[in-house]
């Protein structure tokens, strides 16, 4: 609340008071009340309280306003911390014929006039001033205005209820409203109109079920002698009149507070205001639907009484008239983080210590240098690095050897010298992305799987800017042998299927939901996913006989024609981005696509890939699901997505400087060990989420460790499991099928699942591959023992090449007797590497 | 939630740092105690540890968890045809009937075809259902409804009853509750698969060759012939490795869950049980005949094996039965015989070893198959009608229930659907009929709906 529209009251309630207050400050001076001021000042900032709205004007016989009461701090400022005394005040009209108040803060008009509000607490007591207009014994009742809300609120249109596919009892209402046509039509139309009593209105069944007076499924859902009771009797005496062809439209709904930090078991009350077209405001909280997004964070009530419950951060959603917004609850794990040892890197640890003093969490140290050295190595090009180049990290003495070792890994340094990696960088980021983007041969044939794998892999080796590389492929067209992105256009062949991966690859939204109604937890409705899937309407594609008859050559092509129509209203949709005005490009209508989403000022594609890597890097995106953004679903560190999405705009959609930052930062060379305040931390990344190595990167690590590489089917040998092209192994080859190599069915990230299970363990443990590459006679251990290396430097080797680290001193002992132990050394170093690649440090990246 | 690609996000419980030494884990299954962690780390954060590992869960989840029944549930993938098999119709016209003969069985009145001689004298060990409503003609959509009671919901996957069992029974012995031999489960609509139970309660898959003289199943028997010895020293060194490697008693929560995973996995290679199961060698050879040495009768040998051993739920699953051509040769040929013979052979079996009071034994397929013979001599996907074979476990033998019409097209009498054959079998299982579930999401799944079969309870 800002200072004009709260009022803080630092005397005793006079008229002179209130205009003292609403003066500027010089005149207070001025006034000679100085000394009184200043020792209410030093005194009495602390337990005064802030009432919002300071003055309150309700139109209409139905029009109510809550209240939000806040105490200050001792600072006499308003802030995130400041506690809420709405439930705790005593309220009192002194004008109840004007404005009646109850005990929850909500303010109802009664008749016109003025009325003042007093509220009172703990010895101090405030007034604010209520205007009541337009109440007129004949008020008018508009359905999209009022009708629709009180439905809504009242949980009528849940999907659970009427709104399920069938209604309930043969009255079916559209989900949230979504639709007020049928929704007029079921309320007083249908049936002949037996949901109403015109004559006598309170004999309306819509009333007698809702208030449980008749036997109700759904129980009371409102009271009888309730504002939206009367509501409705009154639409219903004045004949249930049909809703306005032109309805007021709500244009953006705000919620206070947005934030507040408080200890468990704190309550706040919320308020929604809902903005119309015609740039007019009003209270509409009471016709809000509330709903806990985090219930182990915080509880919300119907009427919008926040209380929360456990430690952490969570958001409460508000929905009113097809809109959504949340307000962000943070409840500390402690008192104080400690943060002395933190020093800031970058604008990553900038926001990342700003959140963690705020959430009073504290986070584990830095990992050390063999850590980093096998989690980088990892999570650029999902392989490990040879015995020698460990060595070489963990003996150099350089201080900036960690960036060093980035730069290279990301083919950043400058120097193509330097930057050896940069194949096998484009090679394990080609298998995430034909992962997502779904290249199967049994989808567009051998010819067509190759050439997007190869446009793909090009693509990465040279770091083509994302925003060309989303361009390219969805306004590819041409043969699907010779343009690799166009096999985009055949993996998804018809606009809603293009429609939706497209927005869940690279908007980052699941827009699935809209196609059949309005999405339950935000704006976009059923025109928008229609509107989304006009842009893929004018695609089209015809086989070709360049190849032979049975060549299997497609030919993607745009077409001149090619509609989307609305399923229910039957309109043409022009191609509309999401949120945005339709855009008509003469040639082709994925060009326009393309234009919108690259374009500097769109907020979704950037968020999106910027969400993905923090995912891919930090083990958890900034907002999860990793391809479900949405604004109720906010991000955890709202400040630092918005820094790195400014960030990676500004570096050209710069994909390997994205991961730069991330990578250079701190907060992603933090420990995996958790301490005990952040043990419990999810979310944060107040310690280093481990992950599982992926099937394909860890098969090639075991084939590095033990030496002995995996023939795979059709490739050269020495074609690492990174590099496999095709979804087909994750179908044959036992190892990769047991650890989750995905089919490339589902655009979802879920699909590489990610769960230890049985199976695998046991495939490490006992199986026949691991368990032949360790005894294979030219692999590592075979050649150890034939070297007649001294056993130290053997247990040496063989920790640098699978933990890519020194064996501990008790490590060594330990060993050392394992080893003596055997019937033979070379049976012990066989059981050593293999105790030590189904450790956990070798199977989890840490 | 979708879980991040390349990260374990499992809250699973932990494990007091117990001993990974032979003696313990040989002592016999289950009892486990419950650290004071997993108490904390379960209520805090919402999380629970996996049911199979918790022992006091399964009470709560109202589940009977002392009905020991266990359950063989073959599944011949594709849709056996009921005209060739359980309910000839020699009364049709020729483009129905087929050229299969009809013979009497051990039930006065009641015919099967010539492909089954051995159903036929057995029949007073089994119930038959002529009229079955499967609803349904589409593979993989049957996969799922049949073994899981519901039919295929886009929002959200339904488990099948194995995974139930597994879910709401827990581990008996050393060997997993429920395993699937053979891959012949069509999973294009997740069918035969945990779904919102996790992948926890997955069907351990075995699809290594029964009809061998010495059988070895992939992963669980010890690679290049290691010896136990081997096998637990080496358990030994690893066990030393992860405790030197955990810096704190701290660790991650996926962490964890490998540390519990491995346990299982170590007590199921080194368990008697498990190689005792597999030991099918050590059958006496004319059982092992009797069963018929073919693929699927070796496998129902081996599921006898497993349910002796600990094993609640196995899924024997045989592929090939879609006969679209060349149907009653198929049949005759290459399908029927191994069924015929080891049908029986594991009914009569399970009666000497006095199992069969405590084994429920189902056989069912996709659907039934068309009455009107189709140009390439055989029958196609029939939506109307079908059998289902239940024996054991009370299931009154030597019933036949039901009825389909002159030309097998559509049930006259006693028709039920699938629902009521999931239904009959979570009744004999030990399972609540209304048992409900909660999703990842919160939401609370009823699992099936509809009544047990009344003359099968």
């Amino acid at each position: 609340m800002d200072l004009k529209t709260s009022l803080r009251l630092r005397l005793p309630t006079t008229s002179l008071a209130n205009s003292i207050a609403f003066a500027p400050r010089i005149w207070i001076v001025s006034l000679g009340c100085l000394g009184a001021v200043l020792l209410c000042i030093a005194t009495c900032f602390a337990g005064e309280l802030d009432v919002a709205p300071a003055r309150i004007v309700l139109k209409g016989n139905f029009a109510q306003s809550q209240l939000v009461v806040r105490e200050l701090a001792d600072d006499g400022v308003l802030g995130d911390r400041s506690p809420d005394r709405t439930s705790v005040v005593t309220y009192r009209s002194e004008s109840p014929t004007v404005a009646s108040v109850d005990s929850t803060g909500c303010v109802s008009a009664v008749s016109n006039g003025t009325a003042s509000i007093t509220i009172q607490w703990n010895g101090t007591s405030k007034s604010i001033e209520v205007e009541v207009q337009d109440v007129s014994p004949n008020p008018t009742v508009d359905f999209h205005r009022d009708i629709l809300p009180v439905l809504t609120r009242a949980g009528c249109n849940a999907g659970a209820c009427h709104a399920s596919q069938y209604g309930k009892g043969g009255f079916v209402l559209s989900v949230m409203a979504f639709d007020p046509v049928l929704d007029y039509q079921s309320l007083a139309v249908a049936a002949r109109g037996r949901r109403l009593n015109l004559n006598n209105p309170s004999q309306s069944l819509i009333l007698q079920k809702g208030t449980n007076l008749i036997p109700h499924g759904g129980g009371a859902r409102f009271a009888p002698d309730s504002n939206d009771a009367r509501i409705l009797a009154t639409w219903i005496a004045h004949g249930a009149p049909r809703p306005s062809n032109e309805p007021a439209k709500v244009t953006s709904l705000a919620i206070t507070p947005k934030k507040r930090i408080a200890g468990i078991g704190a309550q706040q009350q919320l308020q929604a205001f809902a903005t119309y077209a015609d740039g007019s405001t009003r209270d509409v909280t009471s016709w809000t639907r509330f709903d806990a997004m985090d219930e182990g964070v915080v509880k919300v009530s119907k009427s919008g009484v926040a209380t929360t419950h456990g430690k952490g951060q969570g958001a409460v959603m508000a929905r009113f008239a097809n809109h959504a917004e949340i307000a962000t609850f943070v409840v500390p794990y402690s008192d104080k983080a400690d943060l002395a040892p933190w020093q800031s890197s970058n604008i990553v640890d900038d926001f990342a210590k700003a959140k963690f003093e705020e959430l009073g969490l504290t986070p584990s140290g830095v990992c050390d240098d063999s850590t980093f050295l096998r989690r980088a190595f990892l999570d650029t090009i999902g392989g490990l690095p040879t015995v020698d180049e460990s060595r070489a990290f963990l003996a150099s003495t350089d201080p900036d050897k960690r960036n060093q070792l980035i730069d290279r890994l990301l083919g950043l340094t400058g120097d193509p010298a330097k930057d050896t990696y940069n194949d096998r960088f484009a090679a394990y980021w080609t298998l995430k992305w034909a992962d997502l983007i779904r290249n199967n041969s049994t989808v567009v044939g051998e010819s067509g799987m190759w050439s997007l794998h190869n446009w793909l892999r090009e693509s990465f080796r040279t770091n083509k800017p994302m925003s060309h590389f989303v361009s390219e492929l969805i306004t590819a067209k041409g043969s699907i042998f010779s343009n690799g992105p166009a096999n985009y256009f055949r993996i998804a062949n018809n606009p809603s299927d293009l429609a939706e991966s497209t927005a869940q690859l690279f908007l980052g939204t699941r827009l699935a939901c809209a196609k059949c109604h309005h999405h339950p937890y935000e704006r976009i409705s059923q025109a928008d996913y229609y509107g989304f899937a006009a842009f893929f309407s004018r695609v089209a594609s015809k086989s070709s006989s360049e190849f032979g008859i049975f060549g299997g050559e497609t030919v993607v092509m745009v077409t001149s024609g090619g509609e989307v129509s609305h399923p229910k209203t039957g309109a043409v949709m022009k191609p509309t981005p999401l949120e945005g005005e339709p855009i008509e490009d003469p040639n082709d209508r994925r060009i326009g696509l393309a234009n919108w989403l690259t374009q500097p000022s769109n907020p979704w594609f950037a968020r999106n890939i910027v969400n993905r890597y923090t995912a891919y890097l930090l083990g958890r995106g900034l907002v999860e699901p990793i391809d479900d953004i949405r604004s109720t679903n906010p991000p955890s560190n709202p400040a630092l997505m918005d820094a790195l999405v400014a960030e990676f705009k500004g570096s050209g959609f710069n994909v390997r400087q994205l991961m730069r930052t991330i990578m250079r930062s701190r907060l992603y060379q933090l420990d995996s060990q958790p301490n005990v305040t952040n043990e419990g931390d999810e979310r944060f990344y107040s310690h280093y989420r481990v992950k599982r190595v992926a099937a394909e990167a860890l098969l090639d690590c075991i084939d590095d460790a033990t030496m002995v590489k995996t023939k795979h089917p059709s490739l050269p040998l020495g074609t690492r499991a990174i590099e496999l092209p095709d979804a087909a192994a994750g179908n044959t080859n036992p190892f990769l099928v047991t650890f989750g190599k995905p089919k490339r069915a589902s655009v979802c990230e879920c699909e590489r699942t990610q769960d230890e299970n049985l199976a695998q363990a046991l495939h490490t443990l006992n199986g026949d591959i691991l368990a032949g590459k360790i005894a294979d006679g030219n692999g590592r251990v075979a050649k150890l023992v034939a070297s007649g290396k001294a056993v130290d430097e053997c247990l040496e080797e063989l920790y640098l090449a699978t933990l890519c680290r020194f064996p501990t001193t008790q490590e060594m002992a330990e060993s050392r007797q394992f080893i003596a132990s055997c019937p033979s050394p070379a049976e012990g170093y066989q059981d050593l590497i293999w105790a030590l690649i189904n450790s956990k440090q070798f199977m989890f990246v840490r | 939630m979708a879980s991040h690609p390349w990260s374990s996000t499992r809250p699973d419980a932990s494990n007091s740092a117990s001993s990974l030494s032979l003696a313990a884990l040989r002592a016999s299954s289950a009892q486990r105690v419950v650290s004071r962690r997993e108490i904390l780390q379960a209520g805090a954060a919402g999380l629970t540890i996996p049911s199979f590992l918790n022992p006091t869960r399964l009470l709560a989840n109202g589940g009977q968890a002392d009905s020991e029944i266990n359950c063989i549930f073959i599944w011949t993938q594709g849709g056996t045809s009921h005209h060739d098999t359980l309910d000839p119709k020699p009364l049709a016209s020729d483009g129905v009937r087929g050229p299969l003969g009809v013979i009497e069985t051990a039930v006065p009145g009641v015919h099967f075809t010539e492909l089954c001689p051995r159903m036929a004298k057995e029949l007073n060990r089994f119930s038959v259902m002529r009229s079955w409503n499967p609803k349904n003609a589409g593979h993989g959509v049957a996969d799922h409804w049949c073994m899981s009671g519901r039919n295929v919901n886009p929002s959200l996957v339904y488990p099948c009853v194995g995974s139930v069992v597994s879910h709401q029974k827990g581990f008996k012995s050393a060997l997993p509750p429920f395993i699937q031999l053979g891959a012949h489960v069509d999973r294009s609509f997740q069918g035969g698969l945990p779904g919102v139970l996790g992948l926890e309660h997955a069907g351990f898959e075995i699809h290594a060759e029964a009809n061998v003289d010495k059988f070895s199943v992939r992963d669980i028997t010890p690679p290049l012939n290691m010896e136990l010895t081997r096998i637990d020293r080496r358990r030994e060194i690893l066990s030393k490795i992860d405790r030197m490697q955990r810096t704190a008693d701290l660790q991650p929560a996926a962490f964890d869950a490998l540390d519990e995973h491995y346990k299982t996995a170590f007590k199921m290679i080194t368990a008697p049980e498990t190689h005792q199961a597999f030991d099918i060698a050590s059958e006496d050879p004319k059982l092992r005949d009797d069963y018929g040495r073919t693929s699927f009768g070796q496998r129902m040998l081996l599921a006898r094996r497993l349910i002796q051993s600990g094993v609640r739920f196995v899924t024997v699953s045989d592929p090939g039965w879609d006969h679209h051509q060349d149907c009653f040769n198929g049949l005759k040929q290459h399908r029927m015989p191994q069924v015929d013979q080891a049908l029986p052979a594991l009914l009569i079996d399970l009666e000497q070893q006095g199992l069969l009071d405590s084994t429920l034994v189902v056989w069912m397929t996709d659907f039934g198959r068309t009455p009107k013979i189709n140009p390439a001599i055989g029958r196609d996907h029939w939506a109307s009608a079908g059998f289902v074979v239940m024996a054991g476990a009370g299931v009154p033998g030597g019933l036949v229930l039901g009825e389909t019409d002159a030309e097998g097209g559509v049930p006259k009498s006693n028709e039920y659907f699938t629902e009521n054959i999931v239904a009959t079998m979570y009744h004999k299982l030990g399972l609540p009929l209304d048992l409900t579930v909660t999703a990842n999401d919160g939401r609370p799944i009823r699992l099936i709906e509809g009544e047990p079969v009344k003359e099968w309870i």
